[in-house]
C-alpha cells in the first residue's frame, strides 16, 4: 500500500529530539495513521472505478471498437478506396487529403492504375507502431512511496493530466499494481528507467 | 523547512539548523549507499538497483538479457549521478556561511532530482529493514527496535521533505 504523508511530521526540530515518540501535551497522538483514503480530497476512490485498468488499453480497445467492422482504425487504414458506403467514411484517416480520391483498389469499377500511389509510409509506420506496442510498464505497489508522491512522478514521466495520474495511483495501492503505459520496448524501457530514477517499483514486461 | 518560489523555475529551500544537520547526515549515508557494490547487496537491493524485465512474468529468458543488462547499466549510471549530486549538497553545506538556517537555491529540474535521491534513501531503508506495511501505519512509539524504529522516523521525515519541496505542485494540506 503507497502511504501518506504522516501528517504531524510539520516541525522536524522537534521530530529530531524524538518528543514526537512521546505524547504530546496536548494528549494528542504523534501519528495519525489511518489517513489514506482521506489523503486526496479532490479524488474519490470510488469514482475512479479500479475495475478499469489501464488507460493506454482502454484507448485501444476503444479504437478497436470505433469502427462499424469492429476491426479498428488501425486496420482499417488499410482500405484505401473511397468506397460508397456511408461507413467507409468513419475510418478514412485521409480524410480530406487532395491525393485520397485517386487511391482506387485495382478491381475496382473506378480504378486508376496510372495514378500516383499515395505514399504508404504514414500507415505503415502507425500500423508497425501499434503491433509493436506490446510492452507494458507495470508500477508495483510498495509500503514507502507516498500517494501524493506516485501521482507527480506519473504526471512528470508519463505526461498523465491529474486525474489520470490519480487514478493509477489508487489502481496501484488498492490492487497491487497498474499498467501505466504500454509502448514499444525502447520507449518502455526509457520509461522503466525513468520511473525507478524516482524510486517507483516499475517492471518491463512483454506482452 | 520551507520551499519558496523565486522565479518561475527556481526555488529557494530552508532548512532550521536542526534540520540541515539531519538532512547531511542522511546524505552522507547515501553516499556510501550509492559507492556499494551492487553485486555484493542482498538481493532485495540488487534488484531494487537493476531493475526487472520479464516476459509473462517469467524473467531472465536469453533474449530478454539484453534489455535486462541495458536497464542495469543505466542504472549503474545513475548512482553514479546521484553521489556526485549528494556530493555537491554536502560541499554546499560546508561552504554555508549560515547553517541555520541554511538556505540553498535550485532549479526546479534540481529540485525534482533532490527529490528523487531522498526518496532512494527511504525505500533503500525500507528495503534494508525489511519495512513492511504494518510497519509504516503503527505508531513508531510502539515499535520496541530502535533501529526500526529510527529508520521509519528517517523515511517519515524524508517524505516530509519531499512533499514541502514539491509542494506547489502536489502538497495540498
Amino acid at each position: 500500500m503507497l502511504i501518506p504523508i504522516r501528517r504531524d511530521i510539520e516541525n522536524v526540530a522537534a521530530v529530531y529530539d524524538r518528543r514526537i515518540f512521546s505524547p504530546t501535551p496536548t494528549g494528542l497522538k504523534s501519528f495519525s495513521p489511518g489517513l489514506a483514503p482521506q489523503r486526496l480530497p479532490w479524488v474519490n476512490p470510488e469514482a475512479t472505478n479500479p475495475e478499469r485498468v489501464e488507460s493506454y488499453l482502454n484507448q485501444f480497445a476503444g479504437d478497436m471498437a470505433s469502427t462499424p467492422t469492429g476491426l479498428g482504425r488501425s486496420l482499417c487504414l488499410l482500405r484505401v478506396a473511397a468506397l460508397p458506403q456511408p461507413w467507409a467514411e468513419c475510418s478514412q484517416p485521409l480524410q480530406g487529403r487532395p491525393s485520397l480520391g485517386d487511391r482506387r483498389l485495382p478491381f475496382s469499377s473506378a480504378a486508376k492504375p496510372d495514378t500516383e500511389a499515395l505514399p504508404d509510409i504514414d500507415v505503415e509506420e502507425k500500423l508497425k507502431e501499434a503491433f509493436e506496442r506490446g510492452w507494458s510498464v507495470i508500477v508495483w505497489n510498495d509500503p514507502v512511496n507516498l500517494m501524493d508522491y506516485v501521482v507527480f512522478v506519473f504526471k512528470t514521466v508519463l505526461k498523465m493530466n491529474e486525474k489520470e495520474a490519480s487514478r493509477h495511483m489508487w489502481e496501484v495501492h488498492q490492487k497491487g499494481k497498474s499498467v501505466v503505459a504500454r509502448e514499444t520496448r525502447e520507449k518502455s524501457e526509457l520509461i522503466v528507467h525513468r520511473l525507478r530514477g524516482f524510486g517507483l517499483n516499475a517492471t518491463l514486461e512483454q506482452a | 523547512m520551507t520551499c519558496e518560489q523565486i522565479e518561475p523555475a527556481r526555488w529557494r529551500l530552508s532548512f532550521t539548523g536542526p534540520e540541515a544537520g539531519f538532512l547531511i547526515q542522511v546524505l552522507a549515508r547515501l553516499g556510501k549507499q550509492y559507492q556499494e557494490n551492487v553485486a555484493r547487496m542482498p538481493p532485495a537491493l540488487r534488484a531494487y538497483w537493476q531493475g526487472t524485465i520479464t516476459r509473462g512474468g517469467v524473467a531472465g529468458k536469453d533474449d530478454l538479457k539484453e534489455a535486462q543488462e541495458v536497464l542495469a547499466e543505466a542504472r549503474a549510471e545513475l548512482r553514479a549521478e546521484r553521489l556526485a549530486l549528494v556530493e555537491n549538497w554536502m560541499r554546499e553545506f560546508e561552504l554555508a556561511e549560515e547553517r541555520d538556517p541554511w538556505k540553498v537555491e535550485i532549479s526546479s529540474a534540481e529540485r525534482d532530482e533532490f527529490a528523487a535521491t531522498l526518496n532512494d534513501r527511504r525505500m533503500l531503508l525500507a528495503l534494508e529493514l525489511g519495512i513492511t506495511e504494518e510497519d509504516m501505519e503503527a505508531d513508531p512509539g510502539r515499535i520496541s527496535n530502535e533501529v526500526r524504529r529510527a529508520g521509519i522516523f528517517e523515511i517519515d521525515v524524508l517524505g516530509h521533505f519531499i512533499l514541502v519541496m514539491l509542494g506547489p505542485q502536489i502538497y495540498r494540506p
